[in-house]
């Protein structure tokens, strides 16, 4: 099983602190919101639990069954979804996600048709994710977040652009990642994202 | 879930050529400047004759600019376009190295097979060593891609990304500029390869060096 645990976790962008002292710890099961005010820090702290920030100091210790999670691990325990991911525009919905299961070693073929249901996308799979509107590639963006069925899921303003349809996507991903044992992590200022959490820590 | 290392590097390397088959953003930009520079080059000589050594060094130099002009795309195209968030969260990065380093071989193939029937068209060389002049440019062009792939990753990450490539890789490449230029005079003048050992060997050196430095430094460019 996963857990989390945050301690005295800084971020600076120069001279400008974001991340001031959080400390959290996460278990299995956990939907934490992350709420806080425009700048301060929520995506900082997003970033940093999926490894694509480094504190300025502190530490955040993810442990699968007792081990720190190793890169490879991260890679696919791991799922992350926020307003800056993009995937490629000039690859269909179908070849962006075999080719991310590809490079993670995830199995192909039926389970890519499986995650492309999940997420609403029958029928637009051989579309290049170009063409799609903004509500649709947000979904496709959510298909390569859970695509590997991730231990800890992080959301950043995931519902950002998506219909009720697509709002309810979210929520079922949310609640199935936690019902397996897993941990949510929400960052949002959308009050109807605020009812998918179980737990909350406000940023200043 | 056992992953391989080459088949993740072939994934990479699909996914690049798929996207550049629909996107053109390098393949234009490299033919295209080699073609103009070439043909610039051609007329501004007008009916002079020149001899091997000047043929040679026009021939590199469009091959260096060319890279220059287009083998940062790779890299740039990922982080310009956002992508390269999501590569960075799926993809193991000896594995981004690997296949963009391929990418950009297979660019420099292309351009090395427009570029040599265009040179001997406008610029004819009157008798070489083919076997010899392609040594040089598979060698050449490995250290080419193996250099720039690493370079263009460190300038993908800043902001005036085409200025600091050429400003980080003229000095890097000059080894390579130096031996190839070598390599290629004399296979203009006809001599066998045994001739151009000390070039080739330079070139295998230079290839092995920067793959081998660029492997081992790409983690920490790719998490930073």
């Amino acid at each position: 099983m996963i857990n989390v645990k945050v301690d005295n976790l800084t971020r600076s962008f120069g001279e400008r602190l974001v991340l001031d002292d959080v400390n959290v710890e996460l278990h299995p099961g956990d939907r934490l919101v992350v709420k806080g005010h425009n700048g301060s820090g929520k995506s900082t702290f997003v970033r940093i639990l999926a490894g694509l920030l480094r504190p300025s100091s502190g530490t955040v210790l993810i442990e699968y069954d007792g081990k720190p999670l190793d890169e490879a691990e991260r890679r696919i325990r791991v799922g992350y979804l926020s307003p800056d991911l993009v995937i490629y525009e000039h690859l269909t919905v179908a070849e962006n996600l075999d080719f991310f299961a590809r490079v993670r070693g995830l199995p192909r073929g039926d389970a890519l048709g499986a995650t492309i249901r999940r997420v609403g996308l029958e029928g637009r799979e051989d579309d290049l994710v170009g063409t799609l509107s903004t509500g649709l590639r947000q979904r496709a963006k959510l298909a390569f977040s859970t695509q590997a069925e991730p231990d800890l899921l992080l959301l950043d303003e995931p519902s950002a652009n998506l219909d009720g349809a697509g709002r309810a996507l979210i929520e079922e991903a949310t609640v199935t990642v936690a019902e397996r044992g897993g941990i949510v992590v929400l960052a949002s200022n959308d009050p109807l994202e605020f009812a998918l959490g179980t737990r909350e820590i406000v940023l200043a | 879930m056992k992953l391989s290392w080459l088949d993740t590097t072939l994934a990479v390397l699909v996914k690049d050529l798929r996207t550049e088959a629909r996107a053109r953003s390098a393949v234009g930009s490299v033919l295209l400047f080699s073609v103009v520079t070439l043909t610039a080059v051609s007329y501004s000589l007008g009916g002079f004759a020149i001899d091997a050594d000047i043929q040679a060094s026009m021939l590199w130099i469009v091959l260096l600019f060319a890279a220059l002009a287009g083998l940062s795309r790779g890299f740039v195209s990922e982080t310009e376009s956002g992508t390269v968030l999501a590569l960075r969260l799926a993809a193991p990065p000896t594995s981004v190295y690997l296949g963009k380093f391929l990418f950009n071989l297979f660019l420099l193939g292309v351009l090395d097979l427009i570029l040599i029937p265009l040179f001997q068209i406008l610029l004819p060389v009157a008798s070489a060593n083919w076997g010899l002049l392609m040594i040089g440019l598979v060698l050449g062009s490995i250290g080419l891609a193996a250099s720039t792939t690493l370079i263009a990753a460190i300038v993908a990450q800043a902001g005036v990304k085409g200025t600091l490539f050429t400003v980080l890789a003229f000095p890097v490449l000059v080894p390579v500029l130096v031996a190839g230029i070598g390599a290629t005079r004399k296979a203009f003048a006809s001599e066998p390869v045994a001739a151009a050992m000390p070039e080739i060997q330079l070139l295998v050196s230079y290839a092995g060096v920067m793959l081998a430095a660029s492997l081992l430094l790409f983690d920490h460019v790719w998490k930073d």
